[in-house]
């Protein structure tokens, strides 16, 4: 579903991505770990059309991302760090908009249940989202990326600064998409969650896929030794 | 791009724009300003109206009054009981007195949108046989056509003040989006992030407009009656401020689409509006009146009286000698008026006037020569300003633009010189001096009113285009850098 290759992202003589070669399955989730400046933000943002690439090409669906951006903005969702959303109109009116503008119409009841499947609680839905908290943007979030039944998901951090229990909601929407066949590709610090959530993951450092493993192959003390080692190795020769 | 987005759009612009209290507020006070406006500029134009139907009934009965005397002096023998410079049979003392018809300059409806030159310039004059209309003031000539900025009224309002709503519904279109980061769910929406900003333009233009007119045109048909409806001034002016807010409209899209932030965007636009709308009119006007400086008035009265006394001293002598050689006109020997003297001083009057009228052209020409050399640059450099553009464009199509103000003094002035041809044959008339009859004062000639109105002399059609032509490329060069943005 995702594929990338030999995709580069350089700022002059800064290599933000170098020669980023991936494949993701349809219903797959992986996660992108690394510290900052790795990379993850960049292999996203390449995928999404946000900034050209240097060098390499960035597949969706068999569909080149610099070819025929539009085409591959149909398949995807993303849902960043902050979900921002209008901040005057309601949870239920922002997905009204977002829905509308990737071609969908929908019944207010319809959307109402899309934001249930996302979590968010019916007395939230006609509230304005400036009185939201990041959880609930969150989830505003997911129901926007379900109402465009996207068949590829970006997450950029998406469970930082969530409580413990939303964060595990989030997990669990996550999974039940994974489940019906949408692919993920995750960038984020956090290790448990990887190793809970992720089928693969790739540590990043200094703009280089370094590894890669299976979640169910590895257990969370090795990932924190692997993930650690890495970063400081990389850092010591540095 | 499917109807069903351009609902969508629509239906978030409502949203957001009826949320804004910011906006809200600041539309309502504009149009409280508007509606002000067009009350100030409706009672100056009642005011107006007002005044020419006391001119009327003045004329009326000045008109009654003059014929009751000359009954009264014809069936009493032809013997006037008072003063003889009062004496109405003598038509020199009727040009003076009771016979000077007033020349008016009917208001159109639509003035009271614009009051433009019909506050500086005179709309109606009392015509003498003498004095030139326009010499009856004493203030200092100046150009009012380069006093661009006039009274509070609605073209005011309209011109100078929506745009600052417009730049505040508008600078942030764009810049909002990525400030409050809504801008990444639209770049991961399957639309053209450049139409959809052209669109939002599009429907917050739609909407402010609508809105507008739907206001605006109730209260002014209050205000005014609906005739004015029917006339092809008003479709004109409908359209060219139409068009006006959508070129406030489009350099705000322009701007957007430079990505910059929104306090930025509204630093230019802001910057913009000052540059275009007042600074340089400002500069035009010192400008144009450094390089066709008007004469003053004193310079006009003085080219006049030097014609005069040149006159007197050379040829005019010839003149008195034959007026007051005659043995009925011994003016100067009589301790009293008689009535060869009233004919006489007539007749020097009526001389020394056509002396006059003739120095006074010379200078007048001098005068209009320059304000039309004025006219001309500012018709040729009012593409510089969209606001100076539309000042001109919008006092054409009221009726109170200089250049109709100055047909009226035209057309007055031709009515002087045919008031001039009634008085002087019977001025001169020496076998009895005394000829005016109630027959001649019911034919003393009357000055027909218009409103001048009539605007095919302006340049409304290449100001229409103008606007056209700037929307569609200031639009055309925002979509390019949009697409650019996107990329």
């Amino acid at each position: 579903m995702l594929k990338a290759v030999n995709l580069t992202k350089a700022y002059g003589s800064h290599t933000a991505l170098d020669h980023l070669n991936l494949e993701i399955q349809a219903g797959e989730i992986y996660c992108l770990l690394g510290s900052n400046g790795a990379g993850k933000s960049t292999t996203i943002n390449l995928f999404l059309g946000f900034i050209p690439a240097t060098s390499g090409q960035a597949f969706i669906d068999g569909v080149e991302v610099s070819v025929n951006n539009q085409a591959t903005r149909d398949m995807v969702a993303y849902i960043p760090e902050i979900v921002n959303l209008y901040p005057t109109l309601s949870g239920m009116e922002n997905l009204e908009f977002f829905s509308g503008l990737s071609g969908f119409q929908y019944t207010k009841q319809e959307l109402g249940r899309f934001m249930e499947i996302a979590g968010l609680q019916a007395s939230a839905f006609h509230k304005r989202v400036s009185s939201y908290s990041k959880g609930m943007r969150q989830k505003v979030g997911i129901a926007i990326a379900l109402v465009k039944k996207a068949k590829v998901l970006f997450l950029d951090e998406p469970t930082s600064g969530l409580d413990p229990h939303a964060s595990n909601e989030f997990s669990q929407i996550i999974t039940q998409l994974s489940l019906q066949g949408v692919s993920t590709l995750m960038a984020t610090h956090d290790l448990l969650m990887a190793k809970n959530l992720g089928h693969r993951i790739g540590i990043m450092h200094q703009g280089r896929l370094k590894q890669e493993l299976i979640s169910n192959e590895v257990s969370h003390v090795d990932l924190t030794r692997i993930y650690i080692d890495l970063v400081k190795e990389k850092e010591v020769n540095v | 791009m499917k109807l069903a987005i351009v609902r969508v759009i629509w239906n978030l612009e409502l949203k957001i724009l009826s949320r804004n209290k910011v906006l809200v507020a600041l539309f309502a006070i504009m149009l409280m300003m508007l509606l002000s406006a067009l009350w100030i500029g409706n009672s100056m134009y009642r005011k107006q109206e007002q005044t020419i139907g006391k001119i009327q009934v003045h004329e009326a009965e000045m008109l009654d009054s003059l014929k009751t005397r000359i009954r009264r002096i014809e069936a009493n023998h032809m013997v006037h009981p008072g003063f003889i410079w009062d004496d109405p049979t003598f038509a020199y003392n009727t040009a003076r007195n009771e016979g000077p018809k007033f020349a008016v300059k009917q208001p159109f409806v639509l003035q009271a949108l614009n009051v433009g030159q019909s506050d500086i310039q005179p709309f109606y004059y009392k015509v003498y046989i003498n004095k030139k209309q326009y010499l009856t003031y004493e203030g200092e000539i100046d150009n009012s056509l380069l006093q661009f900025i006039g009274n509070f009224d609605f073209a005011f309002v309209v011109i100078y003040l929506f745009p600052l709503l417009i730049i505040v519904f508008t600078y942030n279109v764009l810049s909002s989006e990525k400030e409050q980061g809504t801008w990444v769910l639209l770049k991961t929406s399957n639309q053209s992030i450049a139409r959809l900003i052209q669109l939002r333009v599009g429907i917050r233009y739609v909407l402010f407009t609508g809105l507008f007119w739907f206001l605006v045109i109730p209260i002014m048909v209050t205000l005014l009656g609906s005739s004015f409806l029917s006339t092809s001034n008003w479709w004109w002016t409908f359209a060219l401020v139409s068009l006006y807010f959508g070129f406030w409209f489009v350099l705000s899209f322009l701007v957007n689409s430079f990505s910059m932030s929104s306090t930025v965007n509204a630093m230019v636009l802001i910057f913009i509006w000052l540059f275009t709308g007042i600074l340089i009119p400002n500069l035009l006007q010192i400008g144009l009146n450094q390089a066709y400086p008007i004469p003053s008035r004193i310079s006009q009265t003085n080219e006049e009286r030097k014609a005069v006394n040149k006159y007197f001293e050379k040829d005019g002598q010839l003149l008195t000698k034959e007026v007051f050689s005659s043995p009925r006109t011994l003016i100067r020997q009589a301790s009293i008026v008689t009535p060869g003297m009233v004919y006489g001083y007539g007749v020097i009057v009526y001389k020394s006037q056509e002396i006059k009228d003739a120095a006074a052209e010379v200078a007048e020409r001098k005068l209009y020569g320059q304000i039309e050399k004025q006219q001309a640059a500012i018709q040729a450099l009012q593409l510089l300003s969209p606001a100076l553009m539309m000042q001109e464009e919008l006092s054409a199509l009221s009726g109170t633009h200089w250049f109709q103000f100055n047909a009226f003094s035209r057309d007055v002035d031709q009515f002087r010189k045919r008031t001039q041809q009634f008085y002087y044959p019977k001025m001169a008339y020496e076998s009895t001096y005394r000829t005016f009859s109630v027959k001649d004062a019911e034919t003393i000639p009357t000055f027909t009113p218009r409103s001048y109105h009539a605007y095919s002399w302006s340049t409304v059609p290449q100001a229409f285009l103008s606007y056209l032509a700037l929307i569609v490329l200031l639009g055309w060069i925002g979509h390019r850098k949009l697409l650019n943005a996107q990329r």
